[in-house]
């Protein structure tokens, strides 16, 4: 892998993987070995987490074309080596949550990917990708599930705090979804959400009690893309910097 | 035991302490992925 070609991108733009039941079989420990490798490096690189993890899907039957987009994270690691996290000094001490979800984007069942990542000032100090248990029937629903698992996430964080004896309040969880937030602000039952699991509805109730508040944010200020979706180059490296994971060279030559 | 000095390699990760912050990053376990896998 030291020879081959480097690449901008963790994954194509199109790059969604389906079973490929007509593909070759591949060496299934070579793959996993492969994808344990890459999942220990996700700790330091939020930028291919969502790669591995789309990948990491179909170690039990493995094709070629499964392979070849593992490599391609390998040639886009190739190309991007000294990545790494940056946590700058100085910046304002706020906790900030950002949620999202990308409806029904996995192609075999359906399901949908929750995204979500947490940012203590400009320091991304937690992220998560990850494919829904259920298969949900609209998007304010999908977000209102990723919400809730992001609250619980704050709420964590927000304990964690108070043993240093910082006490935050309606910490800002930041969702493009304006229904979601509606429906969290709101106790009407209606009926598109009657059917909405009791657990994700607690939610609600920490949005009631103050502990945190849901905001709109557009589209285009949503860090969390890069979890969900296979990106093209510029808006990926533009979302890549915005979550302060950065380049050493950068800071060495100044 | 005791190490004197700032923490510069700890677990697999590299940490650089800068004037205006902290850099965290596992290059060397990135190089050496790759040069495993071949």
């Amino acid at each position: 892998m030291m020879d081959c070609k480097p690449i901008k991108t963790p994954m194509a733009s199109n790059g969604h993987l389906d079973f490929d039941e007509g593909g070759n079989p591949v060496d299934k420990t070579l793959y996993r070995s492969m994808i344990g490798s890459l999942l220990y490096l996700t700790a330091s690189r939020p930028d291919i987490m969502f790669s591995v993890c789309m990948c990491a899907r179909y170690q039990a039957m493995t094709m070629e074309s499964h392979l070849i987009a593992v490599k391609r994270i390998l040639w886009y690691l190739k190309y991007t080596p000294y990545l790494g996290l940056w946590y700058p000094k100085g910046a304002r001490f706020q906790l900030v949550g950002y949620s999202d979800s990308d409806y029904a984007g996995c192609r075999i069942d359906r399901k949908s990917t929750s995204r979500g990542c947490h940012f203590l000032g400009r320091s991304l100090v937690s992220w998560m990708s990850k494919k829904q248990n259920s298969v949900a029937l609209s998007t304010a629903e999908v977000e209102y599930i990723v919400d809730g698992a992001c609250c619980a996430q704050i709420l964590d964080k927000k304990q964690t705090l108070l043993d240093y004896e910082v006490v935050l309040d309606k910490v800002p969880l930041l969702c493009d979804n304006e229904s979601a937030i509606k429906l969290a602000n709101n106790l009407v039952q209606h009926t598109r959400t009657k059917h909405i699991d009791i657990c994700h509805h607690f939610l609600r109730d920490h949005v009631a009690k103050g502990d945190i508040s849901l905001e709109n944010v557009g589209t285009e200020n949503q860090l969390t893309d890069i979890f969900t979706k296979p990106l093209d180059e510029a808006r990926f490296c533009m979302l890549r910097n915005e979550l302060n994971v950065l380049d050493l060279s950068n800071f060495t030559r100044k | 035991m005791s190490m004197i000095g700032e923490l510069s390699f700890f677990l697999g990760f590299q940490v650089k302490q800068m004037k205006e912050g902290v850099f965290i990053s596992k290059e060397k376990y990135t190089q050496d992925l790759l040069k495993g896998s071949t």
